[in-house]
Order: structure tokens, then C-alpha cells, then sequence
């Protein structure tokens, strides 16, 4: 039987794909994209033990989570447009005027 | 012509890091143990007391134990505020948001 | 009701008042408020008499005045008033020695025009103040506090003519010195609350009382450093102790005394007679509960006043200045009131402390008349002859040097008879160390007669020597009427305590010991109770008659040797430095035993370096240690900075790494794995 375990696994190895995805690439869409994954790693968990305890609501949460993702998307593209239109490119590593 | 290329230039440090966290995380979640699982009541409707509980309609459903009314519209307002927020980075000084998209068509 | 009580805090208020309106006032005021200080001791006067008056009808007094630290569950400070026969006794002394000192001043000081009198007397009623205050704190803080002020005004007032070199650098001289030894006394103080929680002098809860229950075993108290009660109580006695030994001018550090006298005459007067050398004594006499509890701390009072008595007396013997010789008697005579407390004589003590008072104070004012006189010239070799020129200082001046020298039936005989006799019988019922500070002490009488008529031949009988003692200036009523009140004083105020005269026919006399003895049991400061805890017993010579005629005799004898020699050697019409005679032990003498040199040696060649070492060490090693220290978080800022890149995926892998090695450390403290 699929037990929380295999859910977690699996949660782990999405947020892992998302986390390496951010850490190893430099293109700003890639990033979002990354972010994307993490959430819905996050989404699995909620679900997975939602059914595990019988509430519903982890359900709900994942839904308002996805609500938020789309927000954040919304957002994400207008910085990547701003970053494109400033820097003439979207490599996260090119902007490092915020150091100082 | 363009077609999926290998990327080569990774970041081997950010490869590691993320590799690390993967096998924390399933060291970890597979050594834990949890009890027995609850599961929902056989023969209701999960996907409609997902629904009821979104409007607080809690006597609709055995299922639902708490209403996220106002979660809900607090959402759809951080949502459309969201949207609101990316049309204003997106928007150029004159007005116009999508030139480049268009140039870049045209191009 | 009010009674003389209520009106306790203004014994020391009306000073203060005078020193408001002489110094802000003194100016437009008659006598350059003279006059105000005049009025204001003339108050504190009746209302310490009519308190005296009200003590000896058996009424006691104890009040709080002000708290300024109010301690929760531990000790508060606070000022107080403790009237008890000795600090009664006390405030009618210093007040009296300063109402003569106020009124001797209008003819040290007006008459013979001196400048910057409104702020003489302002200083002069803030010295009385701050003596008057010490003299009924009833607890250490504030006894601290006012010797601290008494300090202070003596230096203002040593310091009066600060233009010249002399007095501004003798005032800075008795400033540090009794600085030094007021350091321990601070110490003493801090050591005393924390290990009591009290300050108190006279009581139940007071610090005397607390200490005698410890060591009986009754309760017990904090010690410090590891030592035992007994020990503890004793560091803390010679703590206090250095600040008495500062402020009474006693071995070693009695070198600032001499060179006060280069303040105006009416001021060493008061220091001398009443307030800063006796305050030291006083702070003795006031915690005796609490000294009789270490007799290794008597033992250490004792000695020290008996070699000072001695030595201070030698140093007398061959000085030409008419002041510096009553400032080394001054030495000498406190000396002997150590003596007497070290001794377990603490009648003797307070008697000697009040005839002191009485004739030290006229030998003052009387060398004052003859300085006026002298058109200041203090040099006794340019005197001689002044006896019928000015009767009344003659008469009153040669009152106080029979006192001083201790002659049958003159008031210092007594009080120094007493001394001595009690010193003598504790220390053969026991107590070799007190017999070295006896034989000390009479040696010291010997001495004392010889300089005290020394000083007496010199500047009164024979011929005048200089063109000034032959027209000597004259002296007005102002000078005469002090002289006169403590002349008179000085010859019978010995009958306050005639203990000898009554151990011989057995008639009452000891009128003051009754007196000390009046404070209630609750108080403990009263000298029966102080007879129960001595650490001496008494033995005798012969019986107690035997050996009261054999002391009597024997200082009495000494002190005539003494007399006689000088009278041999200087009442003549033209006598001569048979000092000369000593050779180099009247260099010695002259130059103080080189107290001074040695005193300057060790602040130039020993604490200088010392401090120069201190402060390289400072400068390098412990400045170094916090230089490093900073140093080494700019290096560690520095290279922490590096990881600041401004790239997010630097960030990211750092919050990632972070995260894992978080999560390590937890699951393997938690036991997740």
C-alpha cells in the first residue's frame, strides 16, 4: 500500500529537482519554474497528509498554496520583464546592484 | 534552428547542496514512523466538501471542520493585488507592456 | 512636647547657616560676617548645653533625619542623629572651641586687615558644621561623609593665603595624606556594611552589638577573604583605623600636621582642639564597642599612640617656631588619647580629648596673641620678655602649658595621669604590650615638660631679643576674652574626673566616668558595658592606692624633671640653643626624623616608577588584548564580506547548505535517524 512515507519521498525529490534547479541554472524563467516545483512539492505533502488524517483541511490549503503560485508568477514575470528591460537579459547572475 | 541541449555549465556546488538536502530529507523521512492512517469516511464526496468548506457551509458535509470564508476572499484579493502588481512592472513608461513581445515578433 | 531634642538637627544647621550668609552675604555685612558665625556658634552652643542638660536628667536621643537609599530586604543608608553622653560632651566642646575661635578671629583676622574674610568665616562655619554633624551621626556612612567635609574645610582654610607657596602646598599636603589614610577608612566602611548590613554605632542592630553576638556565637555574619570572625572584625578595625590614623596625625602619617600650621592661627586652633585631629579620636571612642571586640586591634592603637606620643614629643624639643612646637604636642597628645583607648581606657580617653580640647585650643589662641604681638613672627628666638608687656596671655598661655606638661593640680594632670594609670594596670594584669606604650608615654611627659616650658622661658621670660618684642603690638578684648574663659578651663576643668583623688579618700569624684556611664543598656555604648567586654584585667602595685600615689608620683615627677630643666636652661635673661648640644640628633630632630624625605622617596622613587610600569602595562598588554580583539573581527568581517557576491544563487546554495547542515545537527541530536 502507498503509505505518507512514499508521499514524503516523492515531496522530497520534486523540492530537491526545484531546489537544484535555482541552485545550478541562471536563467530567471528557469528559476520561476524551479519555485513552481517547490510549492507543489510543498502541495504533495499537504495532500498527502490531509488523506492521512482524514482532514480536509490540508486540501483546501494546497488550493489557497496554488492560488498564491499564480500570484507569485504574476508577480515573477513582471520582475523578469523589469530585469529584461534593465539589463538587457535575464541572467539572474548579471544584477548584483542590490549588494550595496 | 534550436533544439534541448545537455547544459554543461552547472554550478557543481549548488548540484551538491541540492543532492545533500534530497538525501537528508528521505534519510530522515524514511527512518521516521507514523501512526496508522485515518482516511476519509467511505462514500462522501471529498471534492464537495472542499467546496463547502471554502464557504463555510459546514452542515453541508460530515467532512468539513472549519470554514476559510474569509481565507478565501483574502486570497482573491492577494491574487488580483498580485496581478495588479506585475501589469505595473510590466508597464513602460509610455503606457505600452507588451513592445518587446511585439518586437521581438516582428524581428 | 519639644524638648532640647527637637532642636538637634540645628546644633549643625546654624553653622551652615552661617556659611550661607558669610559667603554670599559676608560682604555687606559688619565684621565680614563674622558676626553671623558669632550668633549662629553662640546657638549651637545653648541648644548643645541645654541637649548636655537633658542627657544628664537621663534622657537619651535616636532619630532618623533622612533616607536616601531605603534598602529592600538589605541595608538602607540614611542620616541620623545619635545623642549619647559622649556625643553630647562632643558637640558642647566643639562648639564652645569654635564660638572662642569665631570670636578670637575678629582680632587674628579684622583687626589686622586681612582680605578675603567673607570667605574665612564661610569656610570656618562649614568646618564647624561639618564637625558638629560628624560629631552626632549615628552611623558610619554619615560619620564618613562629614570627615570626608571636615577634610575638605581643613584644606580650604590650611589653604587660605593660596597665593603664597607655603599654606597651598601644606594644604595639599594634609589633603593627601589624610586621603591616604581615609582610603582604608572607605574600605573599612564599605567591609563593615557588607558584613553587618549596618552602619549604626549605638543599639541593637548596630554594627558594635551585632559583632559582640557573633563572636559570642549568638547569630553569625558574612566574613570575607576566608577568615574567621575574630580575624575578619579585626582587618576591619585597622581599616577604620587608617582613617583615623590619618585625621589624628598619627604615626605615620602625622607629617601633614606640622605644615598646617601654615594656615592662619585661629584655624589651627580648631583643627588642633576640636575638630579635624580630634574627629579621629572621636570615631574611636564612638565605635569602642566594637575595637575592644579585637584586641590585637587595641593592641595596634596602643602602640602606635605610644610611640607617637614619644616620637612626635622628641621632634618638639628642638623647633624654634612658637606653632610648630604645639603641632608636634598636638601629635603627641593624641598619641596619648590612643594610648588610652588602645589601653582599655576610655574614660581616660574622652577626658583627655576634653582637656586637650581646652588648653590645646588656649595654647593656640595664646600663640595667636603673641603673633599678633610679634607682628608675625613665629621665630621664639626673636621673643623673650613679653611677660609684662601682656599679662593676660601670659597668665592664660602659662595655664595651658601647665596643663600641656601635665603639673599637679592643672586639668592635663589629671587627664594624663589617668592615661597613663590606666594603661599601667591593664598592662601588668597582662598585656606586656601595653607597658612598652606606657614606658613610652613617660618618657614622653618627661619630654613634654621640657619643651612646653621650653617654649614658655622663651618667648615670655628674659629679655627681649628683637626690636618687635620690645613694642609689641597690642591685643584687643576680643583676643583677651577667649583667652580668658579657656585659661580659666584649663586650670580647673580637671575636676570634671578627679579618679585618683577619689581612689585615695574615697570620696566621689569621678564625675565624668557617671557620665559616660549614663547612656541606656540599649545603646551599648555605655562604659560599664564596656568594662564587661574589655579584653584587659587590671593589676597592681602595691594595691590599687599604692599604684594610683606611684603614678601619680612617678609622671608627675618626670614631667617636673622636665620643667626644671628647661627652667635651668632657659629662664635666664639671655639664653642659649643648649639644644646645639645634641649634635646630630638635633639634625635628626629638626628635620623630623626625615619623615617628610622618606614620604617624598616613596611617592617619587618608589610609586612613580611603579605607576610608570603599571601604565606601560596597561598601554600594551591589556590596551593590546583589546586592540587584538578588535582586530581580529575587522580580519573576520573582512572575510565574511567575500560571501556577500549580491548573486541570489550564492545565497540559495548557502541558505541550502545551511538548511542540510541544520537539519543534520538536529536529527542527530533528536534522534531522527
Amino acid at each position: 500500500m502507498v503509505g505518507v512515507t512514499h508521499y514524503l519521498v516523492l515531496s522530497a525529490a520534486v523540492f530537491a529537482i526545484g531546489v537544484f534547479g535555482i541552485l545550478t541554472r541562471r536563467n530567471a524563467l528557469l528559476f520561476l519554474m524551479s519555485v513552481e516545483l517547490m510549492l507543489n512539492a510543498a502541495n504533495i505533502n499537504l495532500v498527502a497528509f490531509s488523506l492521512h488524517y482524514g482532514n480536509l483541511s490540508g486540501q483546501v490549503f494546497a488550493l489557497f498554496v496554488m492560488a498564491l503560485a499564480a500570484a507569485e508568477v504574476a508577480i515573477g514575470l513582471g520582475i523578469i520583464l523589469v530585469l529584461d528591460r534593465n539589463f538587457g537579459g535575464i541572467d539572474v547572475t548579471v544584477p548584483t546592484t542590490m549588494r550595496r | 534552428m534550436s533544439r534541448p541541449r545537455i547544459v554543461r555549465d552547472l554550478n557543481p556546488v549548488g548540484a551538491v547542496a541540492a543532492l545533500a538536502l534530497f538525501g537528508v530529507l528521505v534519510a530522515v523521512f524514511v527512518t521516521a514512523t507514523f501512526p496508522d492512517a485515518a482516511g476519509f469516511e467511505a462514500g462522501v464526496s471529498i471534492t464537495a466538501g472542499i467546496g463547502y468548506a471554502l464557504f463555510d457551509m459546514a452542515d453541508q458535509s460530515p467532512l468539513v471542520t472549519e470554514g476559510f470564508l474569509v481565507s478565501f476572499v483574502l486570497i482573491a484579493v492577494a491574487l488580483d493585488a498580485a496581478l495588479d502588481g506585475a501589469i505595473l512592472l510590466a508597464r513602460r513608461e509610455d503606457g505600452s507592456v507588451l513592445d518587446r513581445v511585439r518586437k521581438g515578433g516582428e524581428e | 512636647m519639644t524638648g532640647a531634642f527637637d532642636f538637634a538637627p540645628a546644633i549643625a544647621l546654624l553653622p551652615l547657616a552661617a556659611f550661607a550668609v558669610a559667603l554670599f552675604g559676608g560682604n555687606y555685612l559688619p565684621k565680614r560676617g563674622a558676626l553671623a558665625g558669632i550668633t549662629a556658634l553662640a546657638g549651637s552652643l545653648v541648644l548643645s548645653l541645654w541637649a548636655l542638660v537633658t542627657v544628664a536628667g537621663g534622657e537619651t536621643y535616636h532619630a532618623d533625619l533622612y533616607t536616601f537609599v531605603a534598602g529592600q530586604d538589605t541595608l538602607s543608608l540614611h542620616l541620623g542623629i545619635l545623642i549619647d553622653p559622649l556625643s553630647a560632651l562632643m558637640l558642647v566642646i566643639v562648639s564652645l572651641i569654635a564660638l572662642l575661635v569665631f570670636v578670637f578671629s575678629l582680632g587674628y583676622m579684622n583687626d589686622e586687615g586681612e582680605t578675603g574674610l567673607p570667605r574665612y568665616y564661610a569656610e570656618l562655619g562649614l568646618f564647624s558644621f561639618s564637625m558638629l554633624a560628624f560629631v552626632f551621626a549615628d552611623n558610619l556612612l554619615m560619620a564618613f561623609m562629614f570627615f570626608e567635609l571636615v577634610g575638605l574645610c581643613s584644606y580650604l582654610l590650611i589653604g587660605f593665603w593660596f597665593r603664597e607657596e607655603g599654606p597651598s602646598s601644606a594644604a595639599k599636603k594634609a589633603f593627601l595624606v589624610t586621603r591616604f589614610g581615609d582610603y582604608f577608612f572607605l574600605v573599612g566602611t564599605v567591609g563593615i556594611f557588607a558584613t553587618f548590613g549596618t552602619g549604626m554605632f549605638a543599639g541593637a542592630e548596630s554594627f558594635p552589638h551585632m559583632a559582640e553576638q557573633a563572636l559570642a556565637g549568638e547569630h553569625s555574619v558574612r566574613t570575607f577573604l576566608g577568615l574567621g570572625e575574630q580575624a575578619w572584625f579585626t582587618v576591619l578595625g585597622l581599616l577604620v583605623l587608617g582613617g583615623v590614623i590619618g585625621k589624628s596625625a598619627q604615626f605615620p602619617l602625622h607629617t601633614w600636621l606640622p605644615d598646617a600650621m601654615e594656615g592662619p592661627t585661629p584655624v589651627s586652633a580648631l583643627i588642633h582642639a576640636a575638630t579635624m585631629v580630634a574627629a579621629g579620636v572621636y570615631l574611636v571612642a564612638r565605635m569602642y564597642g566594637f575595637y575592644l571586640l579585637s584586641p590585637t586591634a587595641l593592641g595596634v592603637i596602643a602602640l602606635v599612640g605610644g610611640f607617637t606620643a614619644l616620637f612626635a614629643a622628641s621632634m618638639a624639643l628642638v623647633k624654634q617656631e612658637l606653632k610648630q612646637v604645639l603641632a608636634y604636642s598636638t601629635i603627641s597628645q593624641y598619641g596619648y588619647m590612643m594610648l588610652a583607648l588602645g589601653g582599655g581606657g576610655y574614660v581616660a580617653a574622652v577626658f583627655h580629648l576634653t582637656t586637650h580640647a581646652i588648653f590645646k585650643a588656649l595654647l593656640f589662641l595664646g600663640a595667636g596673641a603673641v603673633i599678633i604681638a610679634m607682628h608675625h613672627n613665629e621665630n621664639m628666638w626673636d621673643m623673650g620678655g613679653l611677660k609684662e608687656k601682656m599679662p593676660v596671655t601670659y597668665y592664660a598661655f602659662l595655664s595651658g602649658s601647665l596643663a600641656l606638661a601635665g603639673i599637679f593640680p592643672f586639668a592635663g594632670f589629671w587627664s594624663k595621669d589617668e592615661v597613663l594609670y590606666e594603661t599601667l594596670i591593664h598592662g601588668l594584669g597582662g598585656s606586656p604590650l601595653l607597658l612598652a606604650g606606657y614606658a613610652m608615654g613617660l618618657l614622653a611627659v618627661a619630654f613634654t615638660g621640657f619643651y612646653t616650658f621650653r617654649m614658655v622661658f622663651l618667648t615670655f621670660h628674659g629679655d627681649a631679643r628683637t626690636e618687635q618684642a620690645e613694642d609689641p603690638h597690642g591685643v584687643r578684648w576680643n583676643v583677651k576674652l577667649p583667652l580668658a574663659v579657656l585659661g580659666i578651663l584649663a586650670a580647673v576643668a580637671g575636676v570634671i574626673n578627679l579618679a585618683p583623688v577619689e581612689k585615695v579618700t574615697g570620696i566621689h569624684l569621678t564625675f565624668l566616668h557617671d557620665w559616660l556611664d549614663m547612656a541606656p543598656d540599649s545603646f551599648g555604648t555605655a562604659v560599664h558595658h564596656y568594662g564587661d567586654i574589655s579584653p584587659y584585667s587590671a593589676a597592681y602595685l602595691g594595691g590599687e592606692t599604692g599604684t594610683v600615689l606611684l603614678g601619680a608620683a612617678v609622671s608627675l615627677g618626670l614631667a617636673l624633671l622636665g620643667a626644671g630643666l628647661a627652667y635651668r636652661l632657659y629662664a635666664v635673661p639671655d639664653p642659649e640653643e643648649h639644644t646645639d648640644r645634641l649634635g646630630s640628633l638635633k639634625t635628626l630632630l629638626m628635620n623630623n626624623y626625615y619623615q617628610d624625605e622618606y614620604q617624598v622617596w616613596l611617592a617619587r622613587d618608589v610609586t612613580l616608577p611603579l605607576s610608570r610600569k603599571a601604565d606601560t602595562f596597561d598601554q600594551s598588554v591589556i590596551d593590546g588584548v583589546v586592540n587584538a580583539t578588535s582586530s581580529v573581527s575587522l580580519f573576520a568581517g573582512e572575510r565574511v564580506r567575500r560571501i556577500q557576491t549580491g548573486l541570489v544563487t550564492h545565497y540559495a546554495t548557502l541558505i541550502t547548505l545551511s538548511l542540510v547542515a541544520l537539519l543534520v545537527v538536529f536529527g542527530y541530536l533528536g534522534g531522527w535517524f
